[in-house]
């Protein structure tokens, strides 16, 4: 199905389920609401024309501006060959999103690393524990306001952009590419 | 026979015998270790020892005897002190003692002994309670699961090691290893008894832990088993005697099976360059094995032993005793 | 592999209620091991011989990516890509090559999509041969291994001459490539085909055909299909479950839609299965590569017109491709600017992984070392 048509299923079925829909470079997103959550998912799951079997990833899109945070989950199916981006926007103190680790098994650590990394919660998950972190770790990192600690120490160089493309030096003992390799345009 | 002319004391003589006994047991294994390191090395497409002692690495395991001496001797606090200490030397002696039977020539042997194919069976034996002693003495729950695992295994195939050996001798009439080349002289024992020449290396494999069958020492669980606690110089004596194992077990093969000093097709080389060019080409095959195969589960293994090998080893018995009853 | 002396690592968790209480015990595999799995710790709860629960702790080596990638630009983050799955570097930067193109609506020349093909599946078998030389290794036949880093030493020569690298090869730029191929390459190309093809039949014979390799990995680990689609299991693995999902042929990218190819499956998802797929993805590839020989076409490497600056539009996609170990992904998510707001990179290891969990319980300890030798992963790939 394209991402049209399974916007528009997803509509029929339950005009609740979508509380907005995007396509964008021919990729379909919907924004699904939090108590609808995870009857949207079982159903993606379920349906026959969408057999979405496979739990690709979840993560999530901090948005400091808006101050929420966008958890995206992304599904495949196998069988019909079709994605879809399933979202939901949660505030960024004290988010919490239901858990879709009852309706896919592989949502399970990709819950884990946006809970660690973003801060956002999932309520119903049976091991909410860091999953790449260690123990000791505080703070999300993945957030906008947690600062690269090496950005920090030193300037971003690219934020000068390089000279025209001949103008910095070749290192010592580098031919030049027309001694080794053909022209452009030449079949080797 | 020849020096028993020079020696009035049978006792001088022995002792000269057993120091040649001695040096065989220290020099065998690291010739078959070093050809052990080039075989591999080419089978696996590389050059092996290249260093030590210039000319391709031929004092490898020299040099490695050397750093073996040299090292630090540590002992677990918690391990039980003599038992540790003593375990390497209850798997060593039993191999020298088996080359105390192994008839090279005419008349090129420590000991004749009438039981002589009975003594070298039994003395391998003790090698287990060694092994066992160093996985319990070593305070590691992981040695221990080795060795209880390698005392299995090894109690496992002393059976078809034992039939073999059996239907040989019910075949050569004696139980001397001296007298059963002797009885080789027309043809050699591996053409009737072929399925007890495989059964025979097959279950020495085992007896030695080598691969296929070395889950006791080399799983990736238990590091290196029983021997895993052990240091310096006990540590290289585990090594030699597995080397040496080797070439003590192709020996009783050479005997028992490949006609012992008898010469084929090529005359007038010496008989005892027989024994060894036999025992080598054993060795040889013990180690091309090592190169090619992975290990056998520890479950798989006992089954082939009690499925397979016994099964087949006591129909070789029959078949050689209706054929020397018969014929 | 297990810590040193008891009580190291060595819980004993008492089960069960009065005479029957058995005590199980907690294992520790890692992080530390005798084998290439690298930095994966699993922590295995045994009754006697069996497995009742594995729980893989992973971070060891987590590096960031994500992070890092936010502080870059489009051109730099196609080298810090190359190090997440560094036995498969070229799939990574050519992911996120084409993921940036299609953001920009960049047209790449043919005969550059042609060349990262023919490195892609050199790539791929550089990344096969590695896990079918070690597999053996850890079933105890030591000889495979030599003979993979033996073909993976000619493979890795072929590509270092055009892209000066010998694992992260940093040859991807966006629109195109860095350098065109060198003289002579697609001659030397073609030679290693035949060597690699003549070569692979010595795997064949050392570890498929032989008859404790067979009996050490049949049966053993068997990962039903829908339960590893559910995992978002990827790549050989779940193709040697039965399931022959592969985007090179669902959603070709770059021109696989152009050669002719297979996508092997196995019947039953046991070891045996993932490691006879792995071997015969190493075929295909071959086939692939020359196949390619044939069709690359005389022409620029980089578009004539390229922007001044590298900025994809806003907005987000998500690019999958399919990498040797799966199906390797790059969620971006752009603002315009030239750097992306977000990057998730979704790697195969990191699915493939999270299945140990349910595959393990239920095992021997000494099917333990076939199982997780047969989830192939590159704990790099696991952790970013």
């Amino acid at each position: 199905m394209t991402p049209e048509e399974i916007v528009a299923h997803l509509q029929e079925v339950d005009a609740s389920f979508v509380e907005r829909s995007d396509i964008q470079f021919g990729q379909g997103s919907v924004w699904i609401p939090r108590d609808k959550w995870v009857a949207a998912a079982t159903h993606l799951k379920a349906c026959g024309r969408c057999r979405f079997d496979m739990f690709n990833f979840m993560s999530g899109v901090d948005w400091p501006d808006d101050d929420q945070i966008e958890v995206v989950a992304h599904l495949y199916s196998v069988r019909r060959q079709h994605h879809l981006n399933m979202k939901i926007r949660v505030p960024r103190e004290g988010g919490s999103v239901p858990t879709l680790s009852g309706v896919w098994r592989g949502a399970n650590w990709q819950e884990r690393e946006t809970w660690e990394l973003f801060g956002v919660a999932f309520e119903g998950h049976p091991h909410l524990v860091k999953l790449l972190l260690p123990e000791a770790f505080e703070g999300y990192p993945l957030r906008k306001d947690f600062l690269l600690m090496t950005r920090e120490a030193k300037e971003w160089e690219g934020r000068e952009e390089p000279g025209p493309p001949d103008s910095s030096p070749r290192p010592g003992r580098v031919p030049s590419p027309a001694a080794h390799a053909p022209a452009h345009g030449e079949a080797p | 026979m020849i020096l028993e002319r020079y020696f009035s004391s049978p006792w001088a003589l022995l002792g000269l015998k057993l120091g040649a006994v001695l040096i065989f047991f220290l020099t065998a294994p690291l010739v078959i270790g070093y050809v052990e390191h080039k075989v591999l090395a080419h089978m696996q497409a590389r050059l092996g020892p290249m260093e030590a002692g210039r000319f391709h690495g031929w004092a490898q395991l020299i040099a490695d005897g050397v750093k073996f001496i040299q090292k630090e001797d540590i002992t677990p606090t918690s391990a039980d002190k003599w038992v540790f200490v003593l375990a390497p030397i209850l798997v060593v002696v039993p191999v020298i003692l088996i080359f105390v039977v192994i008839p090279f020539g005419p008349g090129y042997w420590a000991v004749n002994l009438d039981l002589g194919l009975f003594f070298a069976l039994a003395i391998s034996a003790i090698g287990v309670i060694g092994m066992l002693m160093a996985g319990w003495a070593s305070a590691n729950k992981f040695s221990l699961i080795g060795a209880i695992r390698g005392a299995a295994q090894l109690i496992a195939y002393e059976l078809p090691l034992v039939l073999a050996s059996a239907a040989v001798a019910m075949q050569a009439g004696t139980l001397s290893l001296v007298g059963i080349v002797e009885a080789q002289r027309s043809y050699w024992y591996v053409l009737p008894q072929i399925v007890g020449f495989g059964i025979f290396v097959t279950a020495s494999l085992a007896e030695l832990s080598r691969p296929p069958f070395d889950m006791p020492i080399a799983d990736s669980e238990i590091i290196f088993g029983h021997m895993t606690e052990y240091t310096g110089i006990k540590f290289g004596l585990f090594l030699l005697s597995e080397y040496a194992g080797i070439v003590a077990l192709s020996g009783l093969a050479t005997v028992m099976y490949l006609g012992g000093w008898h010469s084929i097709l090529v005359p007038g080389i010496p008989p005892p360059l027989w024994t060894l060019a036999k025992i080598g080409a054993i060795s040889f095959l013990v180690i091309w094995l090592r190169a090619t195969f992975p290990r056998l589960r520890e479950d798989q293994l006992q089954k082939m032993a009690w499925k397979y090998l016994i099964p087949f080893a006591l129909i070789n018995i029959l078949l050689t005793g209706v054929f020397k009853v018969v014929f | 592999m297990f810590p040193g002396g008891p009580g190291e690592g060595v819980e004993l968790i008492v089960a069960g209620e009065g005479a029957l209480a058995t005590e199980e015990m907690v294992l520790n595999i890692g992080p530390q091991h005798p084998s290439t799995h690298g930095v994966l710790r699993v922590v295995i709860t045994l009754d006697g011989e069996r497995i009742t629960d594995a729980e893989p702790v992973i971070g060891y080596m987590h590096r960031g990516f994500e992070k890092l990638a936010e502080a870059r630009d489009y051109r730099q983050i196609i080298a810090l890509v190359n190090r997440h799955d560094w036995l498969s570097a070229f799939g990574n930067e050519v992911g996120v090559a084409l993921i940036v193109e299609k953001m920009m609506g960049l047209e790449v020349p043919p005969r550059a999509t042609w060349i990262r093909m023919l490195m892609a599946e050199w790539n791929r078998i550089l990344n096969h041969l590695m896990f079918l030389g070690s597999y053996g290794l850890e079933l105890g036949a030591m000889t495979p291994m030599f003979y993979a880093f033996r073909e993976r030493e000619e493979i890795q020569a072929l590509m270092e001459a055009a892209t000066g690298g010998r694992l992260h090869f940093t040859y991807c730029r966006v629109g195109g490539l860095k350098d065109d191929l060198p003289k002579g390459f697609l001659q030397h190309s073609q030679k290693l085909v035949k060597l690699v093809r003549h070569r692979l039949l010595d795997y064949a014979g050392l570890l498929l055909g032989n008859e404790i390799f067979k009996k050490r990995t049949i049966g053993v680990g068997t990962l039903p299909g829908d339960v590893a689609k559910d995992y978002g299991v990827t790549g050989p693995i779940l193709q040697a479950s039965g399931i022959a999902e592969d985007s090179r042929l669902t959603e070709p990218y770059l021109f696989y839609d152009q050669v002719d190819f297979e996508v092997p499956t196995g019947s039953n998802g046991d070891s045996f299965d993932r490691f006879h797929v792995l071997y015969q993805r190493i075929e295909q590839s071959l086939r692939i590569i020359e196949q390619v020989h044939d069709k690359i076409p005389a022409g620029p490497i980089i578009p004539a017109k390229m922007p001044k600056t590298i900025k994809a539009p806003e907005g987000n996609y998500y690019l999958r491709t399919e990498n040797s170990l799966g199906e390797c992904g790059y969620y971006m998510v752009s603002t315009g600017d030239k750097r992306p707001w977000r990057m998730k990179m979704r790697t195969p290891s990191f699915s493939n992984v999270s299945m140990i969990p349910y595959l393990l319980p239920g095992i021997l300890v000494p099917d333990l070392i076939a199982v997780l030798g047969s989830v192939f992963f590159v704990v790099g790939d696991v952790d970013r």
